[in-house]
C-alpha cells in the first residue's frame, strides 16, 4: 500500500473514531442523559462520517488499488496529495472548528461549515480528476498470454518462405 | 474468506434489507401518510444502511484483504475483532429498539437503552481500529 494510501486510511480510521463519539454522544443526549448542547454536533458528526470516513477510505483504497498506467507509475500524484490536504484541512477546519458552536455560538458556525464543505468538495472534485486516467481495463496474465500468442502468430505469416520458424524468447 | 468476514458481509447484508424497508415504510408514509406511527422509525433506518451494511461491509473487507501482519498471526487479535463484531450488531439491534421506542413513548428503560447502545458502538469502532492498525501498511508480513 503506498504512503498517500495508508495516510488516506489512517486518517479514516481516526475520523471512524471521532464521528462514533460524537453519535454516542448524540444518542446519549437523544435519551435525555446529558446536555442537550451537543445537538451542536448533529452536522460535524454527519460531515465526518460521510467525507471523513468513508469518502476518505475509498480515495485512499482507490489511489492503492485502481490499475496503474505504467509499473509503479501512478499519474499526476501531486493531484492526490493535494486532494489529500484540502480533504482534511476542509474537514479539521469545517467540522472540527464547528464543534465549538455549542461554546461560542453564533454565525460564524455556518459560514465556517460551509467553507469546510466547500474545500472538501473541491478537493472530491481534485482526486477524481486524478482517478479518472486509472480507470483502465486491467490486464490480467491471461490477457498478456494471448497477445503474445496472437503476435507469434503474426511473426509466423510473415516469416518469409523457407526461413527457420521463430523461436520463443 | 476468513469467518468473521463472512458473519460481517452476511450481518450487513440482513441490516440492507432492514434499512431499506425501514426507508420504504418511512418515506411512503411521509407521502401518504397511512401509518403517522412510522414517523418515528427515522433516522433509525438511515443508520441501518450507513453502518450496518455500508460501515459493516468494510469491516469485514477490510478484515480479510488488507496485508497480513505476519504469517503467524495474518489478522492481529482474533478475538479483539469478534468481540468488535458482537459489539457492533448488538449496538446497532440496541438502537434499532430503543430509538423509536423512545421517539413513541420516553422513559427510563428507553433512556439507558440508548446509553448502551452509544457504548456498544463507540467500543466496536475502537476494536476496529485497534485491530486494523497495524494491517494499514506497505506490504505483507512475512
Ligand atoms: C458511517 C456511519 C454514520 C453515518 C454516515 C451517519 C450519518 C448521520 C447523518 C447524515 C445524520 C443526520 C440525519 C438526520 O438528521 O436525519 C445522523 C444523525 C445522527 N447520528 Fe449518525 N451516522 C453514522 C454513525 C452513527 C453512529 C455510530 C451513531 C451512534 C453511536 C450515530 C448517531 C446519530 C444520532 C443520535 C443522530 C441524530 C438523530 C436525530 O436527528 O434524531 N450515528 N447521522
Amino acid at each position: 500500500m503506498p504512503r498517500l494510501s495508508r495516510l488516506f486510511v489512517r486518517f479514516a480510521l481516526v475520523y471512524l473514531i471521532v464521528g462514533f463519539i460524537l453519535g454516542g454522544l448524540l444518542l446519549t443526549a437523544k435519551a435525555g442523559l446529558i446536555d442537550q448542547r451537543v445537538w451542536g454536533w448533529l452536522l460535524p458528526h454527519a460531515d465526518i462520517m460521510l467525507v471523513g470516513w468513508l469518502v476518505q477510505l475509498a480515495m485512499g483504497v482507490s489511489f492503492w488499488i485502481l490499475p496503474r498506467m505504467r509499473r509503479d507509475y501512478r499519474g499526476h500524484v501531486v493531484l492526490a496529495w493535494t486532494s489529500f490536504v484540502l480533504l482534511n484541512g476542509g474537514l479539521i477546519a469545517g467540522s472540527g472548528l464547528t464543534l465549538g458552536s455549542i461554546w461560542f455560538p453564533g454565525n460564524w458556525v455556518l459560514i465556517v461549515y460551509v467553507s469546510g464543505l466547500v474545500t472538501q468538495g473541491l478537493a472530491v472534485c481534485l482526486f477524481a480528476v486524478y482517478a479518472w486516467p486509472r480507470i483502465l481495463p486491467t490486464i490480467t496474465g491471461a490477457d498478456v498470454r494471448r497477445q503474445q500468442q496472437a503476435q507469434q502468430v503474426k511473426l509466423q505469416r510473415n516469416r518469409p518462405r523457407g526461413s527457420p520458424p521463430e523461436t520463443r524468447q | 474468506m476468513p469467518k468473521l468476514t463472512r458473519w460481517s458481509l452476511r450481518s450487513a447484508f440482513i441490516f440492507l434489507m432492514l434499512g431499506s424497508i425501514g426507508a420504504l415504510l418511512y418515506w411512503t408514509n411521509v407521502l401518504w401518510e397511512w401509518l403517522p406511527l412510522l414517523d418515528v422509525i427515522s433516522p433509525t433506518y438511515l443508520h441501518l444502511i450507513v453502518v450496518g451494511w455500508l460501515t459493516q461491509f468494510i469491516f469485514g473487507v477490510i478484515y480479510w484483504m488488507f496485508p497480513i501482519i505476519s504469517k503467524v498471526h495474518p489478522r492481529g487479535d482474533t478475538r479483539a475483532a469478534w468481540a468488535m463484531f458482537v459489539c457492533l450488531n448488538a449496538g446497532l439491534l440496541a438502537r434499532m429498539v430503543f430509538e423509536p421506542w423512545r421517539a413513541f413513548s420516553p422513559n427510563i428503560v428507553n433512556a439507558y437503552g440508548l446509553l448502551l447502545s452509544a457504548c456498544l458502538q463507540v467500543a466496536a469502532a475502537v476494536l476496529f481500529v485497534w485491530v486494523s492498525w497495524d494491517r494499514v501498511r506497505e506490504r505483507a508480513g512475512t
